[in-house]
């Protein structure tokens, strides 16, 4: 393949691929986070003993990473491929490098290296152990098995997939600036992104309006108590979600300072912790129920 | 016969390798012989995929053993009536051996039944499974997962474990994976199983070399092969690579079969320090550089892939990538500094802690500053004293650049360039070795501005942490106070600084704020002398001879070597070491005697000997007035000793000190008192030898 599959082809493959493998296909959470592994399907699908498999592409939202879409490599908004299996097949590996192939890269023509990185997210009171993959040098996923989620010591435990699509599909396409993408055979990743990293730039680095950030901060605060209270654990973490999302606007801002960020950090992970207790005791509520 | 075991892992970190290999041999070793089953030997080796364990000559079966079980008190072994008692009648049945065979043996509580009893070998086919779970098992990693049921705790997820007993597979099973023969291809290769037919490391060996792609399952032969492939490489555009130690090792544990990739990166870079291109290439991206044959950097990279050779140019192209990305971040931090420069790298030194409780690295700076000035001045070094104070003053200002802060490896070394770059050539130098020696035994600065400069930094890291109790504890070292002592040593002695370590500690602490805590500075001087004991004996002197040196932390340390010198040419002196054993004799009596204060009256002196000995000791105290330096100067000091030869002989010969009456007992503990002070006070305490 010359010119390397186009990025919705990619997509398409990954998806097909995935569902081979027995993975149930569900669609991007419509609530704005920093990584994949926010979505609810993976941080609840992680906590409890029934099994897990899921594949989505999922939006990913970095506030401070937004460049004005000047930048070849950097995106305010870009796409995570996200896998999640529990409990971990045990020829998971092999699986992993036959989706590679899917996409039109043979790993026996190239350098696939596992690089030790163990991942821990402090915001979610999460750690897992595993890689980052290298393709030929460059990061194109991150393999890990999860081993705590929201403090909760984990088993069965998950294995997370997570591919970097862009970069991807830089390498496949062979062009240096993301904007270049094929994001099918006829349009451009700049046609459908450009406008939308220029705008949100501007908005996360001058128009947004520091204030009326701190106040959804306060107020999603309150909003998760009150519902985890209620058992509604799912609403409850929406508003851990976005309140994760407004700290990261602050942080775009400049509006954080080095207290302030470990105050808010210790503040998702409280919440995060709560919504995890609460699913975690419905659980067990309707475990009992059944007995 | 033989034994392999085989556990397949999913990739194990590079530094997990080292440790579990060697963890292996021992579990091996121990369990053998906790099972009493002969072998000649044991090997470990493998690759980050496969951990093995090959047990050469492995007896049939475990030996017969003869064991003897103490049993109750001998009088309980038989009635009145002449029968077994019901102790010593249950004691042989719990033993599995008939009554009649108890036999009665003297211990040191007085006579006891004893039961001799056999206990015969087990077959070692039965015994392999548990040692094999067991070895896999017992290993340890630096830090560890669960994956499955088990939640068995491990470096990486087992995947497969291969069990030989000769040809006889040994089911055994771990963390939900039960042994075969089989083994697998490298990790991109597919998993067809590979039978492993024979316990046999030569055959496993081969077996496994011959697959397409080979792996190379011996570390040696993979890291004679990846030199191979790297300098192939290197050698075919006329230059050679850089073989970086840790590199080479750190490739060996991530490939099976290392194939090397060259290719060339844009010109520009090399305008970047040559340091600064070799840090991304080596520790980010894991590449060999390339130099020419005056170790220069040449535009070119050599990647390791784990695999073929299939397919070069798309992975060259996209190591290529890669490189260019990160070198291109490397120029723009550089280019950022350059517009920063030194002075304003100090300024935000301000805001970066040393030590909690004691201030800033940039009051740091002025105290390292200060201290090096003084040395300046303590070695008559007056005319460096310009390069000293800016290189000095600068020492820490690299540690607040963007290349530092990224690459922190890399610190002295960028200070060296942005010093270069203002012009101060001598400055830099001195600040780009600023950290030297990095290891205990690599070279100290090249410069004398150099040297003082890392001396005084090191001395007031040295005081600092003592001072607030941050004091070393068994393999606990974080900022490696151990090494920087070692520096310390090194430079004193080597370059012959001539100041003593007790001036140098009391200069150093007193730059520190007059408020500040002492919580153990008193322990700094025995710190240093414990490095100091390390590297005389590098230096080919017998430790034991520093522990004589009075005084050792007043003299410069040249000046300690010189006397240890000194003592060790004496001790091999027939009168010398005749005086010494006479010193040790005089030292014990004083020990166990009564404890007396004064001077002898020679008007109680009764004997000959006495006298004479109190003449010798009234005749060489002049000579030892003297300030000696060299070991020659020592050599002559010391030799006055030996005039005690003849005097403490007859001493022991004519006098009995513990005479009854008591005035002249003490006035003979008085004078060996005197001998006492001047073999053990005034150069060096000879008893120590």
């Amino acid at each position: 393949m010359k010119y390397g599959m186009n990025f919705q082809d990619m997509i398409s493959a990954l998806n097909h691929y995935w569902t081979k493998q027995g993975c149930v296909l569900v669609q991007p959470y419509d609530v704005e986070k920093g990584a994949g592994t926010y979505n609810p399907e993976t941080f609840f699908g992680s906590l409890t003993k029934k099994p897990v498999n899921r594949a989505y592409v999922e939006p990913c939202r970095r506030p401070a990473d937004g460049r004005y879409g000047d930048n070849p490599n950097r995106l305010g908004k870009y796409y995570q491929y996200q896998v999640i299996m529990k409990p971990a097949p045990a020829n998971i590996q092999e699986i992993y490098l036959g989706s590679l192939k899917a996409i039109g890269l043979n790993p026996k023509e190239h350098d696939v290296r596992w690089i030790e990185d163990d991942w821990q997210s402090p915001t979610l009171g999460a750690s897992g152990v595993g890689w980052e993959i290298w393709l030929d040098g460059m990061e194109i996923t991150q393999f890990t098995y999860f081993q705590n989620m929201a403090g909760y010591a984990l088993n069965p435990i998950t294995v997370e997939i997570t591919y970097g699509l862009e970069r991807i599909a830089m390498y496949c396409q062979k062009v240096d600036n993301v904007f270049d993408l094929r994001w099918n055979n006829t349009i451009t990743y700049r046609d459908v992104h450009h406008e939308n990293e220029r705008q949100f730039s501007h908005y996360y680095f001058e128009e947004s309006n520091v204030e009326h950030l701190r106040r959804y901060i306060q107020e999603c605060e309150e909003e998760c108590y009150a519902l985890c209270k209620k058992g509604l654990y799912l609403p409850a973490y929406d508003n851990a979600m976005k309140l994760s999302h407004y700290f990261n606007m602050l942080e775009a801002r400049g509006a954080i300072s080095v207290s302030d960020r470990t105050n808010n950090i210790t503040k998702i992970r409280n919440l995060a912790k709560a919504c995890a207790k609460a699913y975690v005791q419905s659980v067990e509520k309707k475990e009992e129920a059944a007995q | 016969m033989n034994a392999l075991l085989e556990i397949g892992v999913e990739h194990l970190p590079a530094r997990f390798m080292k440790p579990a290999l060697t963890q292996l041999k021992t579990l091996a070793e121990n369990l053998l012989t906790e099972k009493r089953i002969s072998y000649q030997e044991v090997e470990s080796f493998g690759t980050y995929r496969r951990l093995v364990v090959f047990i050469r000559g492995i007896a049939p079966k475990s030996d017969d053993i003869q064991k003897e079980v103490k049993g109750p008190p001998a009088k309980l072994l038989k009635d009145a009536q002449g029968n077994f008692t019901p102790q010593s009648a249950g004691f042989a049945q719990k033993n599995g051996i008939p009554a009649e065979k108890l036999v009665v043996k003297e211990t040191e509580k007085g006579p006891f039944i004893f039961a001799e009893i056999n206990i015969k070998g087990e077959k070692t086919a039965q015994l392999l499974p548990e040692i094999f779970t067991r070895i896999v098992t017992g290993l340890e990693f630096a830090k560890n997962m669960v994956w499955e049921d088990s939640q068995l705790k491990y470096g990486r997820p087992i995947r497969s474990l291969i069990g030989l007993y000769g040809t006889k597979v040994i089911k055994f099973t771990v963390a939900g994976v039960t042994s075969n023969r089989n083994t697998y291809p490298l990790s991109s290769f597919g998993r067809k199983p590979i039978k492993v037919a024979v316990a046999d490391k030569d055959a496993y060996v081969e077996l496994l070399r011959k697959q397409f792609p080979p792996v190379l399952v011996v570390p040696q032969e993979r890291r004679e092969a990846l030199i191979k492939t790297v300098c192939a490489e290197a050698d075919a555009r006329g230059y050679q690579a850089d073989l970086d130690e840790d590199l080479i090792t750190e490739t060996v544990w991530f490939t099976e079969h290392p194939v090397a990739v060259c290719g060339d990166f844009e010109l520009k870079f090399l305008t970047l320090p040559k340091e600064l291109v070799t840090t991304v290439l080596k520790k980010q991206i894991k590449m060999f550089p390339v130099l020419n044959k005056a170790s220069e950097l040449q535009p070119y990279f050599i990647a390791v892939r784990d695999g073929l050779s299939v397919n070069q140019n798309e992975v060259r192209d996209g190591f290529k990538k890669v490189m260019s990305a990160r070198l291109s971040d490397a120029v723009f931090f550089f280019e950022n500094d350059k517009k920063e420069g030194l002075q304003k790298f100090k300024e935000k030194l301000k805001g970066i802690l040393f030590l909690e409780g004691l201030g800033s690295l940039y009051e740091k700076s002025e105290r390292t500053q200060k201290l090096a000035l003084w040395l300046c001045e303590k070695t008559a070094q007056k005319k460096i004293e310009e390069t000293v104070s800016y290189a000095a003053g600068y020492a820490y200002a690299d540690l607040a650049s963007h290349v530092v802060y990224e690459f922190p490896e890399l610190q002295g070394y960028m200070g060296g360039q942005y010093a270069a770059l203002e012009g101060k050539k001598e400055e830099a130098k001195a600040m780009e070795e600023f950290y030297f020696p990095l290891t205990s035994s690599s070279p100290l600065p090249s410069t004398t501005a150099g040297n003082l400069v890392s001396l005084a930094g090191k001395i007031d890291t040295l005081v600092g942490n003592f001072l607030i109790g941050q004091i070393p504890t068994g393999s606990e070292d974080p900022f490696a106070l151990r090494r920087q002592a070692f520096a310390v040593v090194r430079i004193l002695l080597e370059k012959e600084i001539p100041v003593s370590l007790k001036d140098l500690i009391a200069q150093s602490a007193a730059l520190y704020p007059s408020g500040t805590a002492d919580k153990g500075l008193s322990q700094l001087p025995e710190f240093l002398f414990q490095r100091l004991s390390l590297v005389l004996e590098q230096r080919g002197h017998n430790p034991a001879a520093l522990k004589a040196v009075c005084g050792w932390d007043t003299l410069p340390l040249k000046q300690v070597e010189n006397l240890v010198c000194a003592l060790e040419t004496l001790t091999k002196d027939a009168s010398f070491s005749a005086v010494l054993e006479s010193a040790k004799r005089v030292s014990n009596i004083l020990k166990k005697s009564e404890k007396v204060t004064g001077s002898a009256d020679e008007s109680l002196f009764e004997l000959p000997a006495e006298k004479e000995l109190k003449k010798t000791i009234d005749g060489i105290s002049f000579a030892a007035q003297q300030k000696p330096s060299t070991t020659q100067e020592y050599l002559q000091q010391l030799s006055t000793f030996k005039a005690f030869k003849e005097p403490l002989e007859k001493f022991f010969t004519d006098v009995m000190v513990n005479v009854p009456d008591e005035k002249i007992r003490r006035n003979r503990l008085l004078l060996l008192a005197e001998v006492r002070t001047y073999l053990t006070q005034t150069v060096a305490d000879i008893t120590q030898l």
